[in-house]
């Protein structure tokens, strides 16, 4: 009995030295300290997500990371992008100005049971930064592009230099410009969204 | 549980012969289609399931290893849920009504062992070592074989998840990696991870269910719950012809002696001793 005590509290903290990584987390989630300690792994927000944008992590993201959600695709935010496109953004981004209002998704944070997604965050939403990489990006490798990237982001984060440039104050993280980057067709993409470091 | 009606014979004891051999049936069409459910329509863990807006079941032991891992932070259990609480509260009403009924007829990885078990059996493989016949366990049985290991993995997982601030348990838990295999995009389980099912099945080659009986700490928080469950327990019948032949301790995948068990707080209500008693002696008690 000591000995499977011993055992099984043993290979928590070898396996646990194994450094984990910082994820990008789906909306609204609290502290990445807190996250990890209150999320009960259940998987209920990547069950929940309209556009199965929220992953589960796994063994190989570190063991307190194991069972977390992770933002693999993107977050729609809003209402009416659910498919990422620039026409959809234009047609989001008229019905808004039309109505006067946004209508936000957040069904992550509405079926969490245990509070590691929380809407005060969502209002406040941060789930990481985009950022622009240049060995892959196909207006720095060959200088032509449509900017795709630009024209989807629901929150005019990026504007266009020599190749895209991510205002990182309104840059939330959503992942939607890494979704229709033209990159995709023949690589990795031009532009991911990474974790903050905090 | 949502989606499963699959009626459970609960009120088995006075059926004609007919049932008898047919329980095991019906606890593989339960069995198969609750691993349906958490496997295929459920992309999260069945540690909580999500039964409407705000309305969950949770499984203790995941929720207690959030308060530990919570409890030497710098804001213990500033995130800790009613929704949960709630969750933690319904859990134990259907413990209270059908006691460890979930390891035999819904558990995801009892299902896989009793799959690999039976396969094993059709395929008449014999493992290189004897296989170990179940008995009653004592507390002091030897290293692995020992009843109170459940309980010492349950504190080792609680230890933990407070040394390390997070639910250390669940990184490992056999059921939680079965059910997150398929996740969205059915994407698979990778790396070390998967091994944790294959460890389980090999456990079960020297005895039956060897996971479910010494070392789950799932079943550990059931068993200390079902306590609490007055319902559908094993009997001798009173006009038996024959009582301590020892058949229902190799039987019952847990090892209870039911000529002289008390509590039953361990009987995964499998029914097992029911369909198996050489004697027909047992039967059904509702309460």
């Amino acid at each position: 009995m000591t000995a499977s005590f011993a055992a099984v509290t043993g290979l928590v903290g070898l396996a646990d030295m194994v450094p984990s990584r910082n994820l990008v987390r789906p909306p609204g989630a609290i502290r990445e300290d807190l996250f990890l300690e209150s999320c009960i792994r259940c998987g209920a927000c990547a069950d929940a997500c309209p556009v199965r944008g929220v992953g589960i992590a796994h063994l190989a993201d570190g063991l307190r990371n194991v069972g977390t959600p992770v933002l693999t695709g993107y977050c729609m935010v809003f209402r009416g992008l659910e498919k990422p496109s620039p026409q959809s953004t234009m047609a989001w981004r008229k019905n808004a100005l039309a109505h006067g209002e946004e209508e936000r998704c957040f069904d992550c944070v509405n079926v969490c049971p245990s509070g590691a997604l929380q809407q005060a965050n969502a209002n406040h939403l941060h789930m990481g930064t985009a950022v622009v990489k240049r060995e892959y990006c196909r207006a720095l490798r060959f200088g032509n592009c449509q900017f795709p990237c630009k024209d989807v982001c629901p929150y005019d984060a990026i504007s266009i230099a020599a190749g895209p440039v991510v205002d990182e104050t309104k840059c939330v993280g959503c992942g939607q410009c890494d979704y229709v980057c033209l990159a995709r067709l023949i690589g990795p993409t031009g532009i991911v969204v990474e974790a903050s470091q905090t | 549980m949502q989606g499963d009606d699959v009626p459970k014979p609960e009120e088995g004891s006075a059926r004609p012969e007919g049932l008898r051999t047919r329980i095991r049936t019906i606890r593989w069409i339960s069995q198969l289609g609750f691993l349906a459910l958490f496997l295929l329509l459920i992309t999260g863990t069945v540690c909580t399931v999500i039964l409407g807006k705000g309305v969950v079941i949770s499984e203790p032991f995941g929720v207690l290893q959030a308060i530990f891992a919570g409890s030497t932070s710098s804001h213990p259990l500033s995130v800790m849920t009613g929704t949960l609480v709630i969750g933690v509260v319904i859990f134990v009403g259907v413990v209270i009504l059908l006691g460890r009924a979930f390891c035999a007829w819904a558990c995801p990885v009892g299902t896989t062992i009793d799959a690999i078990d039976t396969a094993l059996q059709r395929l008449e493989f014999k493992p290189f070592f004897t296989r170990h016949p179940r008995k009653e366990v004592s507390n002091s049985d030897g290293l692995l074989r020992n009843g109170m290991n459940k309980y010492a993995v349950m504190a080792a997982g609680l230890t933990g998840s407070a040394l390390f601030r997070f639910p250390a348990w669940c990184a490992f838990c056999p059921i939680g990696t079965l059910c997150r295999g398929t996740v969205a995009g059915a994407e698979l389980a990778i790396g070390a991870e998967i091994l944790a099912i294959p460890a389980v099945g090999a456990m079960s080659l020297g005895e039956k269910r060897f996971w479910c009986r010494y070392l789950c700490p799932v079943g550990g928080a059931l068993t200390l719950l079902s306590r609490l469950n007055p319902f559908i327990k094993p009997r001798i019948r009173k006009d038996a012809r024959h009582r301590d032949c020892g058949a229902c301790k190799t039987i019952c995948p847990e090892g209870i002696d039911i000529c002289s068990e008390n509590s039953f707080a361990r009987c995964t209500k499998c029914f097992d001793c029911y369909t198996k008693c050489p004697f027909g002696s047992v039967k059904i008690a509702l309460t």
